[in-house]
C-alpha cells in the first residue's frame, strides 16, 4: 500500500511584532522610546497627533527595527523650554540616538516630525540614509487651493488602520499650542536654502485630500532637494498612513529597499503562469 | 448656444444585425476607408458652414462606430478642420490608461491650437467587456484617472501617484496642454454619484443617451451640489447629445426618417441583453440603477424621440423650437448633435448644410 503524501497549503501567518517601551535621556529630557522588530533601524517623528502608529509601521517593523520617539512636549514626554522651533527639537533627538547607539538610520517624519526630520538630516547629514516625509508641512505654499464653501470631507480611516496610540488626548491644548509654535512659518527661507544640501534620497508623500498642505506644495520639494521623489496618495487625507496603509507600505517599503531606483517596477503583471 | 457635429463613422456595408461583439466576417477594407472617408468629408462640410465644434468618441467592436481611439481620429481633425473645434466626448477612461489619455490630449490640444476640450467619459456597459475590465469598479476607476489626469497636467514637478487602480512612480508629461490650466474638462453627470462628482471638482456636465425628462432632473441635481461647493455652473458648462435631422418640410424630415430605418434601431447598449443584465448586476449603474437603465432602453417611435428630447426633426423653424425647448428645460450652453441619417449621402449632407445656415446663426442668439 502506498503511502501518499498530502501537502496542504496554509495562509501565511501574520505575525505583530514585539512592542518596547523605553526611555532614553537626551539634553536632559527623558525621551520616551516605543522599538519595534529587527533589522536596519527605522527612525520615526510622529506628527502633531503625537506618537500613532499605522499599519503601515507595523508592516515596516517585521524587516526592520522601527525606532518611535516621542517628541518634546507631546504625550509622557516633557517639554524643553529651549525648543522654539523644530529645528531645535531635531538636535535633541540627534541626542537621544545617539544616545541609543544608532549613528545611521533611515528616518521617517509625519507633518511636524517630518519638518523636525528634516532638519535633522540637514543639520546631522551622516545620520540618515534616505529621507521619508509624510505630509510634511515645513513649505505651505499661499495659493494651497485648499477651502471652498464645502470643505472636503476627512476620509476617516478604518479601526484595523491604527495599530498603536500613545497619543495624548486631541483636546490637550497644550499640544495644540505647541504644535502650532513647531510648524514655523509658511515658507523657511533658511530651511529652503538648507535643503539644497541634502544629498540623500527623499521620498515624501502628499495625500490629495489633505486639509492641511496642498499637494501643490510638492513641487517645492522637489526643486529644493537634489534627490527627492514626491508620491501623491489618492484618496488620503492629512495622516496618509492611517487612511491608505497598504499604498503608503507599497512606496515606502520599495523606497526603503531600492532608494532612488524604487521607480523602476520589479513586480511580476504575469496573471496565470 | 452652440452646436457640435457628431459624424460616428458609420460602416456602410453589412454586417450582423442584434448582436453584440459583431463578427467582422463581412468586413471590407474598402468599404471601411470609404466609410472613414465619407466622416471626413461630412465634418469638413460642417466645419465649412460653421459649426462651432466636431465631436469624436469611442465605441468598440461593432460597425456602428468605427471608431475604438477617438483621440486617433482626433489626431487626423486637427489637420483637416479649420475653424471648428474638437469636442473629445470622448475617452472611456475605466477601461484605459490614465496617463496615456493625459499625454494625448495634451498631444492634440497642442496640434489643434488650443481647440479641444476634454470630455472623459465612463463608458456604455458593453465598453468594460472590451478590455476585460470589472464594470463593478468602473466609478472609483474613473474618478481616480480624473484626478490623476488633472494632476498630470498641471503639476510642473515628477511626481509619483499610488491609487487604488493607478500606481506610477513618477509622471512628467511632455507636452502640457495649450489651455492654461487645462482644456474644459467635461463628464456625464447622469447619475447622482456623477454631479456630486463633478460638483465637487468643478467640472462641466455632459448628457447623452437619455431624455430631457431625465437629464432635467440630473441638471437639477448637478447645479444644487455645484451651489453647495460654492460655484455656479454657466450654460457653457452643460453639454446635450442627441440626434438631428433637418430638411425643408417636417413632412420630408419624417419621410426621410422612417425610410433610414431610424424607426427600429436599437441603441448598442441594449443590443445584447444578457451582457448588460450582466453589467448592472455588477454595481455599475450605481444608487439610481432604475432610471439609468431606463434612459440607456428608452428609443420609442420618432416622434416620442423627439418629445423626449432624443431627436431633433424637422423643418429649420421646427427645429430650432425644439433647441429652444432643451435650452429652457436643461439650460444647456451647446448641443452634441450626432446625424439622425448618417449614410444617405446628398440627404446627410443636406441636413447638416441646412442646419449649418439655417439653424445655427439663430441657435447663436439664444
Amino acid at each position: 500500500m502506498s503511502t501518499a503524501s498530502v501537502s496542504h497549503t496554509t495562509a501565511p501567518t501574520v505575525t505583530t511584532p514585539a512592542i518596547k517601551f523605553s526611555t532614553v535621556k537626551a539634553d536632559g529630557i527623558d525621551i520616551r522610546c516605543l522599538e519595534a522588530g529587527s533589522g536596519k533601524p527605522l527612525v520615526y517623528l510622529h506628527g502633531s497627533s503625537g506618537l500613532r502608529l499605522s499599519a503601515t509601521h507595523r508592516a515596516l517593523a517585521s524587516n526592520h527595527r522601527l525606532i518611535a520617539l516621542e517628541l518634546p512636549g507631546f504625550g509622557k514626554t516633557a517639554a524643553k523650554t529651549a525648543h522654539g522651533t523644530a529645528r531645535g527639537i531635531a538636535t535633541t533627538m540627534a541626542a537621544a540616538l545617539h544616545a541609543m547607539g544608532v549613528e545611521e538610520c533611515d528616518l521617517m517624519g509625519h507633518s511636524l516630525g517630518a519638518n523636525v526630520a528634516l532638519w535633522l538630516a540637514i543639520d546631522h547629514p551622516t545620520l540618515a540614509r534616505s529621507l521619508i516625509l509624510v505630509a510634511p508641512t515645513a513649505i505651505r505654499p499661499e495659493d494651497s487651493g485648499i477651502g471652498g464653501a464645502r470643505p472636503f470631507v476627512v476620509t476617516a480611516h478604518k479601526p484595523e488602520h491604527l495599530w498603536i496610540d500613545e497619543s495624548s488626548a486631541t483636546s490637550n491644548p497644550s499640544m495644540r499650542e505647541l504644535s502650532q509654535k513647531l510648524s514655523g512659518p509658511q515658507r523657511d527661507a533658511e530651511l529652503e536654502k538648507a535643503m539644497a544640501g541634502i544629498a540623500i534620497p527623499v521620498l515624501a508623500l502628499f495625500g490629495t485630500r489633505c486639509m492641511v498642505v496642498s499637494t501643490d506644495a510638492a513641487r517645492e520639494y522637489n526643486r529644493g532637494i537634489p534627490k527627492c521623489f514626491t508620491t501623491m496618495v489618492y484618496d488620503a487625507g492629512h495622516e496618509i498612513d492611517l487612511d491608505r496603509p497598504d499604498a503608503v507600505t507599497s512606496v515606502v517599503g520599495n523606497f526603503l529597499e531600492h532608494g532612488e531606483t524604487f521607480i523602476v517596477n520589479r513586480d511580476s503583471a504575469m496573471i496565470n503562469p | 448656444m452652440k452646436a457640435s457635429l457628431f459624424c460616428t463613422t458609420r460602416y456602410e456595408g453589412q454586417s450582423k444585425k442584434g448582436v453584440w461583439p459583431v463578427p467582422a466576417d463581412s468586413y471590407d477594407a474598402e468599404i471601411a476607408q470609404k466609410s472613414y472617408q465619407r466622416t471626413l468629408s461630412q465634418i469638413r462640410l460642417g466645419d465649412d458652414v460653421g459649426f462651432d465644434y466636431v465631436t469624436v468618441a469611442e465605441h468598440h467592436f461593432a460597425p456602428f462606430s468605427m471608431s475604438p481611439n477617438p483621440l486617433i481620429f482626433a489626431g487626423a481633425l486637427t489637420q483637416v478642420v479649420k475653424k471648428a473645434k474638437i469636442a473629445l466626448l470622448g475617452p472611456d477612461l475605466p477601461i484605459l490608461n490614465p496617463i496615456r489619455v493625459a499625454e494625448e490630449i495634451a498631444m492634440l490640444d497642442n496640434l489643434s491650437g488650443g481647440r479641444v476640450i476634454a470630455g472623459l467619459m465612463r463608458g456604455s456597459p458593453n465598453e468594460y467587456v472590451t478590455y476585460n475590465i470589472n464594470p463593478g469598479e468602473s466609478r472609483e476607476r474613473f474618478q481616480e484617472g480624473v484626478e490623476l489626469i488633472k494632476k498630470a497636467w498641471t503639476e510642473p514637478q515628477p511626481f509619483g501617484w499610488q491609487g487604488r487602480y493607478y500606481d506610477y512612480r513618477t509622471v512628467s508629461i511632455w507636452p502640457r496642454p495649450v489651455q492654461k490650466p487645462h482644456p474644459q474638462i467635461f463628464i456625464s453627470v447622469a447619475t447622482p454619484e456623477s454631479g456630486e462628482f463633478a460638483a465637487r471638482l468643478r467640472l462641466s456636465a455632459g448628457f447623452a443617451f437619455t431624455t430631457l425628462q431625465i437629464a432635467s432632473k440630473a441638471a437639477a441635481y448637478y447645479r444644487e451640489q455645484a451651489n453647495a461647493y460654492g460655484w455656479t455652473p454657466q450654460p457653457e458648462d452643460v453639454i446635450y447629445r442627441l440626434s438631428f435631422h433637418v430638411a425643408p418640410t417636417d413632412e420630408q424630415a419624417m419621410e426621410e426618417l422612417v425610410s433610414s430605418g431610424m424607426q427600429t434601431s436599437v441603441g448598442l447598449s441594449m443590443t445584447n441583453k444578457a451582457l448588460e443584465s450582466a453589467v448592472a448586476g455588477s454595481g455599475y449603474y450605481g444608487r439610481d440603477i432604475e432610471t439609468q437603465r431606463a434612459r440607456l432602453q428608452s428609443r420609442g417611435q420618432i416622434e416620442e424621440r423627439i418629445h423626449n428630447g432624443q431627436l431633433l426633426a424637422g423643418s429649420p423653424e421646427t427645429v430650432l423650437k425644439q433647441i429652444t425647448r432643451i435650452r429652457d428645460t436643461i439650460g444647456a450652453g451647446m448641443l452634441d448633435l450626432s446625424l439622425g441619417i448618417a449614410t444617405m449621402g446628398a440627404i446627410t449632407n443636406r441636413s447638416i448644410e441646412m442646419f449649418g445656415t439655417d439653424v445655427l446663426p439663430r441657435m447663436h442668439e439664444l
